[in-house]
């Protein structure tokens, strides 16, 4: 009989659950999301971020509902959005709260046409149309522009995301994608997948001009020796940040590999 | 000799030291050698490396000497199982693996040997070569100790016994002796007869 | 020795050849020759065989005085204690040196392990649980702290995996420590071939037996922190090499010594030559090939010989 009743009572409240959710309102558990949002000025509609949301530095008043790998549930039932944000990496997690009737929307960015495409669906989920076009053709010129920065193209660059294990970007990776936009040649773009392992030899044997490495690196003292006498770069936080987000301020990335030639 | 859990096992394991107690155990001997009922054998491993491997116990060094070796081919000689020398061990019967770990206990230099139930699972006819060889052992100066509960094997190879009965009492008699009717009822609580013959002594249980 | 031993040593040893051979010069760029070889691919080779051997030996030690075919190089909570040292280095040392990390978080576990099974009422069993228990503890931290550092979370779980990246520049210091222990190891080497048999039958107590059994047990984790040293965490190595050496090679522990050697390095040298060629230029985590290429070859004995397991 008890056992009847708790159930009973169980399935009330899982019924329940769905009439309070809120009209319109998400939150954002990708980075890359919160800065589109904060773009498209409808941050009032953004109810909370992760731990790694950082840019622009207002997001530090949203409340922090978790990180890459875990939302507190809890948190997130006081909320109670309609939808959960999330991008390829951090599809998984969103995908979890249907049950609370939060619908996942996951995006994903694989090259800067799907950021023109994201932007605007962004628009038009939040009503903010209007600024989601202008964002778009301004970002357009902006692109149109960074490529004619580049006065010495088609520069060989290999970039280095860790070097143990020496993983770099793919054809598939959005970098790629930015590294040709700003006129040179990313040397690893014929592989074919987004963020490969691979042998150390292939990156020597295709002598690149450049060597890029990213802020997260691990340890990068050897690449010295490995690579003698070719231009290394160490990127900085906000160097990193802004290139491994395709946020709308990915025109920066593309203007930083177009000046990379310069010596 | 005794009847099953009156201490057997027990006694010889405190004598060599694996068990502890407070009793003070003055040893005459040098080296102790013991045999337990069920010991562990590695697999994959031919009967003349099996007894070989007493002779890296107590040097450091990688290769046997000719010496060692002649010991080791003697010792498979005397219990009979030289043509045996480079099978694995674990190709052999129960009773010849129990009569190489008797023969390990022979090339081990030791001057006692604590044998738990050496002949259980040997037939009658290596029973009797493994305790025929024990006993020539005795005219080196070698003792064993053995845990047997054949009684007319045990009288005719035998030289001192020692019984346990149930009360844990202990007798200690030479053999003619020890096969007396009070004795054995004491330790096994029955009736036996003993029967003496010209040269021999039999013990017969009576129902 | 029988003649099919000799024969199959000689193959051991004409098929290590090859394969060094083979992780040296294939595919070799004339341009880059000195660059290539001098700072990827001996510096791999070397760690391949330091690791490979290690791990075997260290195998064939617990496996032999445990008198259990399933003891594991890891088996006294080093794997764990590893895992530790790497993850600290890389959360507050920016992953600067973690290799050494690894060897000291290993060796620190590995002598609280054996301090804990403690040296007068010492056991192998209470050894393994001990070990096991260990294991799980510092296991647990490391997911936590993976889990909390979710930006470097991949590193970690990648540098956990073990392999030797070729960007790491070849160090004196680990071949130092590998040439020390293999003399150490050659001479306890004959002790172990008493300590095959029952303990009881070759000591006069298991006191005794049990110095010889410690003595062991510190000599494996030393060489397991070694190979934690050169190429992280590798599973499987280390059980597989000192059975298969055992079923090919029979139980003289002295010849074991050199077969597990070649083994282990074969088993190691192979596993990098195909990680790193198979779908070249991308790479396979070294323990995934390692249980790839050896998960097959050890079945195929198995059930050809293994018979002999059965005790």
């Amino acid at each position: 009989m008890y056992k009847l009743l708790i159930s009973i009572l169980f399935i009330f409240f899982i019924i329940s659950i769905p009439s309070y959710a809120n009209n319109n309102s998400f939150i954002s558990i990708s980075p890359t999301i919160t800065e589109i949002i904060y773009s498209l000025n409808a941050q009032e509609q953004l109810k909370g971020v992760t731990t790694q949301c950082n840019f622009p530095p207002e997001t530090k008043q949203k409340p922090i509902i978790g990180d890459y790998y875990y939302i507190n549930e809890q948190m997130l039932l006081d909320i109670r959005p309609k939808y959960i944000l999330a991008d390829d990496l951090s599809a998984f997690i969103g995908k979890k709260y249907k049950k609370y009737n939060i619908e996942p929307i996951c995006l994903n960015f694989t090259d800067i046409t799907s950021i023109y495409d994201n932007i605007l669906f962004l628009g038009k989920l939040t009503n903010k149309e209007e600024n989601s076009i202008n964002i778009v053709t301004l970002l357009k010129n902006k692109v149109k522009e960074a490529k004619n920065i580049n006065k010495h193209p088609n520069k060989k660059i290999l970039y280095i995301i860790s070097t143990k294990p020496f993983r770099t970007i793919g054809k598939n990776s959005f970098i790629t994608n930015l590294i040709n936009e700003s006129g040179n040649i990313s040397i690893t773009s014929e592989l074919n997948t987004s963020y490969p392992i691979i042998s150390m030899e292939y990156a020597i044997n295709k002598a690149p001009d450049i060597i890029v490495i990213d802020y997260h690196c691990n340890r990068d003292e050897n690449i010295s020796k490995l690579f003698p006498n070719i231009k290394i770069i160490k990127m900085t936080k906000q160097q990193s940040d802004i290139i491994d987000r395709p946020s709308p301020r990915f025109y920066k990335s593309i203007e930083f590999f177009a000046q990379l030639g310069e010596s | 000799m005794g009847s099953n859990g009156t201490g057997k096992s027990t006694l010889l394991k405190i004598i060599t030291g694996n068990i502890k107690t407070d009793i003070q155990i003055e040893n005459s001997f040098k080296n102790i050698f013991y045999l337990p009922q069920n010991p562990y054998y590695p697999s994959s491993i031919t009967t003349f490396d099996y007894l070989s491997s007493i002779f890296f116990k107590n040097n450091w060094k990688w290769f046997i000497s000719n010496e060692e070796k002649e010991k080791i081919n003697n010792i498979l000689m005397k219990i009979g199982l030289y043509d045996k020398k480079n099978i694995s061990i674990e190709n052999l019967s129960g009773g010849e693996i129990q009569k190489i770990n008797i023969a390990l206990g022979l090339i081990s230099d030791a001057d006692i040997l604590l044998l738990d139930e050496p002949a259980s699972n040997m037939d009658l006819n290596n029973q009797v070569n493994i305790l025929k060889l024990l006993k020539n052992l005795t005219y080196n100066n070698i003792t064993s100790v053995i845990i047997m509960h054949d009684l007319s094997l045990a009288l005719k190879y035998g030289d001192n016994f020692i019984g346990i009965t149930k009360e844990n009492k202990i007798i200690q008699k030479d053999s003619q002796e020890f096969f007396s009717m009070e004795n054995l009822k004491k330790i096994f609580n029955m009736d036996f007869e003993i029967i003496k013959g010209q040269n021999n002594t039999y013990v017969q249980i009576i129902d | 020795m029988a003649k099919k031993q000799i024969l199959s040593l000689i193959i051991l040893v004409f098929l290590f050849f090859i394969c060094l051979l083979l992780c040296l010069f294939y595919k070799l760029d004339i341009h880059n020759k000195e660059l290539i070889l001098s700072y990827i691919r001996i510096p791999s080779i070397i760690k391949a065989i330091i690791s490979g051997s290690c791990l075997a030996i260290a195998g064939m030690f617990l496996q032999t005085i445990s008198k259990n075919p399933l003891a594991d190089p890891y088996l006294t909570g080093l794997s764990a204690g590893a895992g530790f040292g790497i993850v600290i280095s890389i959360l507050l040392f920016n992953s600067i040196n973690y290799s050494l990390f690894g060897f000291l978080g290993a060796i620190i576990t590995a002598f609280l392990v054996i301090l804990l099974s403690g040296f007068s009422k010492f056991s192998i069993t209470k050894l393994i649980l001990i070990g096991l228990s260990l294991n799980l503890f510092t296991g647990a931290i490391i997911s936590f702290l993976i889990l909390k550092n979710p930006d470097k979370s991949y590193e970690m779980t990648l540098i956990l995996t073990g392999g030797f990246s070729s960007s790491e520049i070849f160090d004196n210091f680990l071949i130092a420590l590998f040439i020390l222990s293999i003399i150490i190891c050659s001479i306890f080497i004959p002790k172990l071939n008493a300590l095959r048999l029952d303990n009881k039958l070759i000591f006069k107590n298991q006191s005794t037996a049990n110095k010889y059994n410690i003595i062991f047990v510190i000599l494996a984790a030393f060489l397991t922190s070694i190979s934690v040293y050169s190429a992280g965490i590798l599973g499987f190595v280390g059980i597989i090499c000192p059975l298969l050496s055992k079923l090919i090679f029979g139980n003289d522990i002295r010849l074991l010594f050199f077969t597990n050697i070649l083994l282990g390095s074969y088993l190691l040298l192979f596993s990098n030559f195909i990680s790193t060629n198979i779908i070249y230029p991308l790479q396979i985590p070294l323990g995934i090939v390692i249980s790839i290429v050896g998960v097959p070859f050890f079945i195929f004995f198995l059930l050809k010989k293994g018979g002999i397991l059965n005790n």
